[in-house]
């Protein structure tokens, strides 16, 4: 509320001086113009009155003022408190605010007229000793001055509240109702014309043939009949002009408050328009009054068509939010799904990663003993090449060993024909002692001993072929165990290359397997990053469908509430008659 | 039949032990080359020459129907009018004994009448060859061939 509660204080106190300092002044100039008194006689009322003014101003104005307006000024601090906030409270406020200017104007008013009265008093009983009739003349004739600064009293005090009426005014704090059943809280148009027009006009008229008739003018009976007639005249038409002039304003304010009514009742039709002739200020106003009509039926119109798409749309936007919501639900928890897989999956890829990397270190280890096996394998097939060729000497040596057999056995076989031969020529030499008779007895011995001689190296012989024999059985024994060893060596040794072939091939394959596994564990190390990377895109992609899901489900909230406002909003329309008047 | 002792000379032909008189016996040859002769029967394995002379070369295993014999050991035989050979493998001794230890033989077969007998030698018992139907039945079969 824009209240100034000390310049309240402080404008209410200068409004007194405002009317007391207009009324009082009038006053004593109405009565001392209209009264033909000597100079002395109204300097001195002048000074007199003057002094009463301001007496009655110290000790009469200035209580009343407080005590009158006590209850306002507490309100308006209050409302500059806030603590008033019911629509009754502010209801006694304007009441308040509306019956005080009036109060003040009374109040102002039997102030002046008592200060008038008192002027009166001293003017009829001091040393001026001025008439009672013209006194009593005198204090009627005040009564203007003091009607005036009531009137001026009722301005001021009225100015000063206006503000404040409107700040409660525009509060909205005010119970409609109640506001259309009482209208207004202050003085009707009536009533102000009547006062502010009609009243001065017929005092002063009044006034003037109260002079007249008392004889402060000098006028022949037939001038006072003129005048008076002449003033009847006036005060009549003043009646008539400020009545038919009253009707003129209040018929089409009659309609302008029908229209409004209707407008701030909140149903209604608009086919009707006010009449109008536009012959005066108020009839323009009254036709603007019909060209807001008409906006405001085009506008009720088009609202209603949007309000309708409105709801329309609405209602879609409502089915198409929740569908939105829905799916967005289902999204998020699909992605929340594709999240936990893919952590899972991150999970196993670290795994993979790491047994990647042992798979590496093991391939890496894996090489290393092949390279080894593969020396160790160069090694034993340098062993082996060396075996085989010790061996093939041996049999070489075996083979030459059997070729000297060979050459002792042909010795020996030689030996054995000659023992064989030796035999035959024994056995001859037995014969031929035989057929000798008697004279190959002696050589028959000699025979016979050549012949056991013969038998002897034959069994020698015999033995030592059995020798022989056995030596070659050996050797050939030997040669064959050798000659199986070296094949067996032989087989050994291209087993061996074979193996040493293969553990090359190995070895590459294990270099190949180690370099493979390593950029294994790379590619994997690679994509446990890539993952952990889509898993934090994951994240915020789930993040900002679960904020997606969260500005659907409030978007889908604000439909509704747009849709009941909608519905609130059809309803309002609706209560209107929008059909233009044919 | 007188008492004296007969001197045998045992000879073996493949894995027998035969016998024959040693006066039959000229002289044991061996390494002397035996030169076929055709048209004679298979038995007789050839000539041989031993000092200028010819002698045929008789094999007693095809005789009695074995193998023929390797080596080229050979009795050259005394019998006069012929010029014969056996072909022996190796001879083995002289055995003496009393001609009453010469026991007769018999076979189920017709070879009975190429021995005179068998004599006991410490080697078992030996068949002692009669040297004349040897010869009668080469001259048979030279006659027939």
């Amino acid at each position: 509320m824009n209240t100034k509660n000390n310049s309240y204080d402080k404008r209410f106190f200068l409004s007194e001086f405002f009317g007391i300092g207009v009324g009082f002044p009038v006053a004593a100039a109405y009565v001392l113009i209209l009264l033909n008194m000597e100079l002395t006689k109204v300097i001195h009322i002048t000074i007199f009155s003057t002094i009463v003014a301001v007496g009655v101003e110290l000790f009469m104005a200035q209580p009343t003022n407080f005590f009158i307006s006590r209850k306002v000024r507490q309100k308006v601090r209050a409302c500059e408190a806030g603590t008033l906030r019911s629509s009754a409270d502010m209801i006694s406020f304007l009441n308040d605010l509306g019956r005080l200017p009036v109060l003040h104007a009374v109040l102002m008013f039997f102030r002046i007229s008592f200060g008038s009265l008192i002027t009166v008093v001293y003017m009829h009983f001091s040393w001026m000793s001025i008439e009672l009739s013209t006194c009593v003349m005198a204090f009627v004739l005040a009564l203007y001055g003091a009607f005036i600064g009531g009137l001026l009293a009722f301005v001021s005090v009225s100015r000063l509240h206006s503000d404040i009426q409107q700040d409660v005014v525009s509060s909205g704090l005010l119970d409609e109702d109640v506001v259309a059943e009482k209208k207004f809280f202050g003085l009707s148009l009536m009533t102000k014309n009547i006062l502010f027009m009609f009243v001065p006009v017929v005092m002063t008229n009044l006034s003037v043939l109260f002079c007249i008739y008392t004889g402060q003018g000098v006028l022949d009976s037939a001038m006072k009949l003129r005048i008076t007639g002449d003033v009847l005249v006036s005060v009549i038409t003043l009646f008539a002009c400020m009545t038919f002039s009253t009707r003129m304003t209040l018929k089409p304010l009659a309609s302008l408050e029908k229209s409004l009514g209707i407008f701030s009742s909140g149903h209604g039709t608009f086919s009707e328009r006010l009449p109008t002739d536009l012959s005066d200020d108020f009839a323009f106003v009254v036709w603007l009054m019909n060209r807001a009509i008409g906006s405001f039926q085009e506008i009720l119109s088009k609202l209603k068509a949007a309000s309708q798409n409105l709801n329309n749309s609405i209602q879609e936007l409502n089915v198409s939010t929740q569908e939105i919501s829905a799916t967005s639900n289902q999204q998020a928890a699909g992605v929340k799904e594709i999240i936990s897989t893919m952590e899972d999956s991150d999970q196993l890829s670290k795994r993979v990663a790491s047994q990647a990397n042992e798979v590496a270190k093991i391939a890496e280890g894996t090489k290393d003993v092949v390279a080894t096996g593969f020396v160790i394998i160069k090694e034993s097939l340098e062993k082996m090449e060396s075996i085989k060729d010790a061996n093939e000497l041996s049999i070489r040596g075996i083979r030459e060993l059997g070729d000297k057999i060979e050459r002792i056995w042909d010795i020996v076989n030689i030996i054995n024909g000659i023992a064989d031969q030796t035999k035959i020529i024994a056995f001859n030499a037995e014969l031929e002692a035989a057929s000798a008779g008697e004279a190959g007895k002696s050589f028959q011995i000699v025979a016979t001993e050549i012949r056991r001689l013969a038998d002897s190296t034959v069994n020698s012989t015999n033995e030592i072929k059995a020798r022989i024999n056995e030596i070659q059985k050996s050797s050939d024994h030997l040669i064959l165990s050798s000659e199986e060893g070296t094949s067996k060596i032989i087989a050994g040794w291209e087993l061996s290359n074979k193996l040493r072939n293969l553990f090359g091939d190995i070895l590459q394959t294990s270099e190949v397997s180690s370099d493979s596994a390593r950029q294994i564990a790379l590619s994997i190390e690679q994509q446990v990053v890539a993952f952990d990377q889509i898993l934090i895109t994951l994240k915020q992609i789930s993040s900002g469908i679960d904020n997606f899901v969260t500005s659907t489900t409030s978007t889908s909230r604000l439909t509704r509430v747009l849709m009941d406002m909608s519905v609130d909003l059809h309803q309002v329309v609706a209560k209107y008659d929008e059909k233009p008047e044919n | 039949m007188s008492d004296e002792p007969v001197k045998y000379l045992l000879f073996t032909c493949g894995d027998t032990d035969y016998a024959i008189p040693s006066l039959l016996v000229r002289e044991i040859v061996s390494g002397l080359p035996v030169y076929p002769v055709p048209f004679v029967p298979t038995w007789v394995r050839g000539l041989l020459n031993r000092h200028g002379e010819p002698f045929v070369v008789l094999d007693p295993e095809v005789l009695f129907g074995r193998d023929p014999l390797k080596g080229s050991t050979a009795l050259l035989l005394s019998v006069p009018g012929d010029q014969v050979s056996l072909r022996i493998t190796d001879v083995c001794e002289f055995l003496t004994v009393p001609e009453p230890d010469l026991h007769r033989i018999s076979a189920p077969d017709e070879s009975a009448v190429f021995f005179l007998g068998a004599v006991t030698s410490s080697r078992g018992d030996v068949f002692v060859l009669n040297i004349h139907s040897i010869l009668e039945r080469l001259a048979v079969d030279v006659g027939s061939s």
